[in-house]
């Protein structure tokens, strides 16, 4: 069998776990190392197996990249929601400052800086907003008992 | 699934009824300690795999508990008889290949 690191016919609870962590290294997984503790004790022994060929198909797997979700999770939901409200308040809030200044002819300078500094309040929003909607995420829930943690 | 309990840092092991909230996390959850000890009570050997982390974190890499900091578990016992694997290092986030961050 693969894991037997001296040879002795025997794999031990030592060695398939440094079995394991050398594979994951060649396989370029360095983030994720299993932890052993406890007693070693003989797994098996007797007729072992060759080991198998791990590569190329496990290097694809752990190489493949994540799926790129285009769009909020639903835990994020509340974000999009209020950066999209946020937008639309700064727009009809700028958008009715604008209106109402120009159709005031004696509208003082103040009264219009006033008026460019809530469009450009608005304008803030509305790009909060959008790139809130759009940013990629990667899909997952905030508890997933049906996973594998 | 298994977080570490916020609350002792011990190792749980989740029912698939576990609750996102502080007070019921770990109600529906047993310890590893407390499993370790019941099986290998009868003096059997007991090897335990555990394909988790024990982190706290989601894969979207949120707590579990919304507004309760993570505990990282740092140190535990083992029992005689007793042998343990877990998918991570206590600090290291377990995931499916291909999606290893």
């Amino acid at each position: 069998m693969y894991p037997d690191g001296r040879a002795d016919g025997e794999v031990t609870a030592d060695e398939a776990h440094a079995y394991v962590q050398r594979t994951l290294r060649d396989l370029g997984v360095r983030n994720q190392q299993p932890s052993f503790t406890g007693t070693d004790r003989l797994l098996v022994s007797g007729r072992l197996e060759a080991a198998p060929d791990l590569h190329p198909s496990a290097r694809e797997l752990v190489n493949r990249p994540a799926p790129i979700e285009y769009g909020p999770r639903t835990t994020d939901m509340r974000v999009v929601v209020g950066a999209g409200a946020l937008a639309g308040v700064g727009l009809i809030t700028a958008l009715g400052r604008f209106f109402a200044v120009n159709s005031n002819p004696d509208a003082t300078p103040e009264t219009v800086q006033a008026m460019k500094t809530v469009n450009a309040i608005g304008l803030v929003s509305i790009g909060v907003g959008g790139v809130a909607a759009i940013v990629p995420t990667r899909p997952g829930a905030a508890l997933n008992i049906g996973g594998t943690f | 699934m298994a977080p570490a309990d916020p609350r002792s840092g011990e190792r749980v092991l989740l029912g698939v009824d576990a609750q996102a909230e502080r007070d019921a996390f770990a109600a529906r959850g047993v310890t590893v300690e407390d499993l370790e000890d019941a099986a290998s009570a009868g003096g059997a050997d007991v090897s335990l795999i555990i394909d988790a982390c024990f982190t706290g974190g989601g894969r979207d890499g949120d707590a579990l508990v919304p507004g309760v900091r993570r505990v990282i578990p740092t140190s535990w016992s083992t029992p005689s008889g007793v042998t343990e694997w877990s998918a991570t290092q206590p600090s290291q986030w377990a995931s499916p290949p291909g999606d290893v961050p």
